[in-house]
């Protein structure tokens, strides 16, 4: 094989194809990241958030963990302490059903439904930015419920928080490892039923540890809760500049 | 699956790199992938023969390199090849250690067909 481009001429130099006219092949370096163009998009939202003087966070869970629930108690003890200004982008396969639940507690939220995809991109939330139009806001940006795909996806957030329900085994960060690896904050939800599962709140945060040392851990039920004013009260000092994530 | 929708975006790639150095055709697609990048190798490769099937190019070669990952932990400076993002310091036992490799997902050549 020809070792300037790779074409099945071995007798002739690949000067000598380009003398004589013979079709062959070039080898065109391009050495391109294939996240790059995701992450030129999400270094655009990012800049504009801040523009706008809104803060954006990224919340990933497996389906099921609670994350519209968490999402709903959130607002509500937002409001209980004086702060409204809330919107949210909703990430799903498919249906309305949780935009409609936010749009609810009368919060400004934008559906994104990606039928076939499993991850949000940056792309998808510029649009829903565009669309929602807010200022001053705190804006939650809820995930496809997937705990593998949305971890190589920035999408411009200032704080990527996976919650994980105590249901789920404490060794689940051990199995999805790069959603452990690439979040700030890991909220443990439904600690309400750890009387009746067999997980370990320490070994759960032990092992998310050993992916992520920088990684700072919240525990509550949003379903009874508990531990939703610390949540909330760690989210006002981020949002006004006062918390280091 | 992001597999698929990576597959989409290095195919879309290849079309630029085709379009701006003027070939007729693709040869050969070589990507660098590392083995902790969160890209299934297999699932790539099948995806990205599915979209290669639909595109101006489908007899395409797909060339892998794997890379091999090098963590350097951070307390003992020991430089090991991780199984896992949480693989401890074979020397020491941490856990504080920085991935210095095997975390790319890279386009590194397209090899495309002239005419002359």
């Amino acid at each position: 094989m020809c070792t300037t481009c790779g074409c099945d001429h071995r007798e002739m130099s690949h000067e000598e194809m380009h003398r004589r006219g013979i079709a062959h092949g070039h080898e065109i370096a391009v050495e391109q990241d294939i996240l790059s163009e995701n992450n030129r998009v999400a270094r655009q939202n990012r800049t504009r958030f801040g523009a706008a003087g809104c803060v954006a966070v990224n919340v990933v869970s497996s389906p099921g963990s609670g994350k519209t629930t968490l999402l709903e108690r959130t607002i509500e003890r937002l409001g209980d302490k004086g702060f409204r200004r809330v919107a949210v982008i909703e990430g799903d396969q498919h249906t309305d059903n949780d935009a409609d639940r936010i749009r609810r507690l009368g919060v400004p939220a934008v559906q994104i439904n990606t039928h076939n995809g499993c991850h949000l991109d940056a792309r998808m939330v510029a649009s829903a930015f565009d669309e929602l139009q807010v200022k001053e806001t705190l804006l939650f940006v809820e995930n496809v419920g997937n705990l593998v795909c949305p971890a190589l996806f920035d999408l411009g957030e200032s704080l990527r928080v996976v919650l994980l329900s105590v249901t789920e085994g404490d060794d689940k960060p051990l199995k999805y490892p790069y959603m452990f690896a690439g979040a700030d904050i890991c909220v443990i939800n439904k600690i309400d039923l750890l009387p009746y599962v067999d997980s370990d709140l320490a070994r759960l945060k032990e092992n998310a540890s050993k992916i992520n040392r920088q990684l700072r851990f919240f525990e509550l039920s949003a379903f009874r809760g508990t531990g939703l004013d610390e949540w909330c009260d760690y989210l006002l000092r981020f949002f006004s500049g006062g918390e280091e994530r | 699956m992001h597999e698929l929708s990576l597959a989409c975006r290095v195919v879309e790639l290849v079309e630029d790199t085709l379009r701006k150095h003027g070939g007729s055709s693709v040869r050969a697609i070589e990507m660098a992938i590392g083995e902790l990048s969160g890209v299934d190798h297999d699932a790539f490769r099948y995806s990205l023969q599915m979209v290669l099937a639909r595109s101006p190019f489908p007899e395409a070669r797909i060339e892998i390199n794997r890379v091999r990952p090098v963590a350097l932990c951070g307390d003992c400076g020991t430089d090991f090849v991780p199984a896992t993002l949480y693989t401890p310091c074979p020397r020491c036992g941490s856990y504080v250690s920085r991935l210095v490799s095997g975390r790319e997902f890279r386009l590194v050549s397209v090899t495309i067909e002239e005419d002359k």
